[in-house]
């Protein structure tokens, strides 16, 4: 447990002249649970992207096992390395399964295209993660055919069957209808449990509270303040993590929609 | 008056012109098609110079006439270069050229049109640049483009009979023909142009039936 499995150290993120991350730094041990949470335009969406590579950063460097994963570009040194990138496993909002190809295809489809693997260990790689995520009956089923709950649990098998060591979250329960919500939470409750590592960002508070080991609070692009939930929760260090969960609190008007 | 009954007689030598009219089709289009893949690839991918060159091509073939294509390419490449190319050549040549800068744009539009979302999550799972776009974005793509494309078929279809003016023996070439020796170019004429509906016009119901398609299932949001 010496070295943080994943290191963000001083990233700095810009769109043209506005900066949406500045210089942010983070680390993550394996097995955490951490929830990004904040206003919207905090910069907690990009900086998960940002750990997918799906962003460049201008400056900074992201490790992930102590390899150096992305670094600035404005920065000096070498590149970083882009063979072992497949260390990471991402869930979006909009889900993002492929359209055009059954439940089944969308999660084989890497493991085939990329590891080279069998179609047959690939495909009973996938009924295994079917069943955990509670789809075992809709494999040849095009996403279409399913609900929001159902397409997101399907994604995140998609996630899993490349084996990343991290799962990274981005506000996977935000475009369900709320009665879908719970199921897509349990899947990812399951997922912390048996030991993944996970970024999620969120607003489901009450996912922070029970599974969180450490909630991330953002704003405008820097990391406010970072606690384990029942501190952060109950006696906020900062005034704008009170003021933002107090926000928060009123609009939901207290209820939890989980379980 | 009009008076069918002098030509209905000399109607099959009209119809001995659709295997060429066919072909003539047929090989522009899977040529200039094949062709518009990696040309709207390029010209999507902003490399410089390549990407320029592209985007010239797909303007030029799209803003000049093909029937000046194939005279040019008929007459004065042979002065000029040196090279002498058959009518059939030509013709295919210069229809493949225009549709492939027709096909490009429809490409383009189809690749643009799947979302975003495709491309971020089949490039956190791995996948290569050329993986995400054959296995993710072109299927997607295929299903957009199916209607224009069969459009593109029927519009090239009738360009075919360009053909016609270097004296290739296609349905237009032997209505004229046909037309001049009879004296009666308004009865030949629509003969030819009742050829052109009965082939064209399946291809019409079929680009409408694909749109309908297109627009109901495969959405996912």
């Amino acid at each position: 447990m010496a070295e943080p499995l994943v290191v963000i150290d001083r990233v700095v993120k810009r769109y043209g002249a506005e900066t949406v991350l500045d210089r942010v730094s983070l680390e993550v041990r394996t097995g955490q649970v951490m929830v990004v949470i904040g206003p919207s335009g905090s910069g907690k969406s990009t900086l998960l992207r940002c750990l997918a590579r799906l962003e460049p950063i201008q400056k900074g460097r992201i490790l992930i096992d102590g390899v150096l994963s992305a670094k600035g570009t404005e920065d000096e040194g070498p590149a970083p390395d882009k063979t072992g990138g497949h260390d990471i496993g991402m869930v979006f909002q909009s889900f993002n399964l492929f359209p055009h190809l059954t439940v089944m295809e969308n999660i084989t489809l890497a493991p085939r295209r990329v590891r080279g693997m069998a179609a047959a260990e690939a495909e009973t790689q996938a009924i295994e993660l079917l069943r955990r995520v509670g789809l075992e009956d809709k494999r040849d089923v095009h996403p279409a055919r399913l609900s929001g709950g159902q397409q997101q649990r399907a994604a995140i098998a998609r996630a899993l069957a490349m084996r990343p060591r991290i799962m990274l979250f981005d506000e996977v329960t935000s475009a369900l209808d709320p009665e879908l919500v719970g199921e897509v939470l349990k899947t990812m409750r399951g997922l912390a449990e048996q030991g993944m590592t996970m970024l999620v960002v969120t607003h489901e508070m009450g996912f922070a509270r029970d599974v969180a080991d450490d909630v991330v609070f953002m704003d405008r692009g820097a990391i406010v303040e970072r606690a384990p939930p029942d501190r952060i929760f109950s006696q906020p260090a900062e005034a704008r993590t009170r003021a933002f969960l107090e926000r928060l609190l009123e609009r939901e008007g207290g209820t939890r929609r989980e379980r | 008056m009009f008076r069918f009954e002098a030509v209905i007689g000399d109607f099959p030598v009209l119809l001995l012109g659709i295997p060429l009219t066919l072909g003539l089709t047929f090989a522009a289009f899977v040529v200039g098609t094949v062709a518009a893949l990696p040309i709207a690839v390029v010209r999507i991918a902003r490399i410089p110079v390549v990407s320029q060159v592209a985007l010239a091509w797909i303007e030029f073939f799209r803003t000049t006439p093909p029937l000046m294509h194939i005279v040019w390419a008929y007459y004065a490449l042979p002065v000029v270069a040196d090279i002498k190319l058959d009518a059939f050549t030509v013709v295919t040549g210069a229809l493949a050229c225009s549709t492939s800068a027709q096909m490009a744009e429809i490409f383009r539009g189809g690749i643009l049109a799947v979302p975003r979302g495709q491309w971020d999550a089949s490039q956190v799972l791995g996948l290569a640049h050329w993986q995400r776009l054959w296995w993710v974005v072109l299927p997607q793509t295929l299903r957009l483009i199916l209607a224009p494309s069969c459009n593109t078929l029927v519009s090239l279809l009738k360009q075919s009979s360009l053909a016609a003016v270097i004296a290739l023996p296609e349905i237009m070439n032997r209505g004229w023909i046909l037309a001049s020796e009879t004296f009666r170019p308004i009865e030949v004429l629509t003969l030819v142009a009742f050829i052109y509906f009965v082939l064209t016009w399946p291809l019409v119901l079929l680009s409408a039936a694909l749109e309908r398609q297109s627009s109901l299932a495969f959405r996912s949001d």
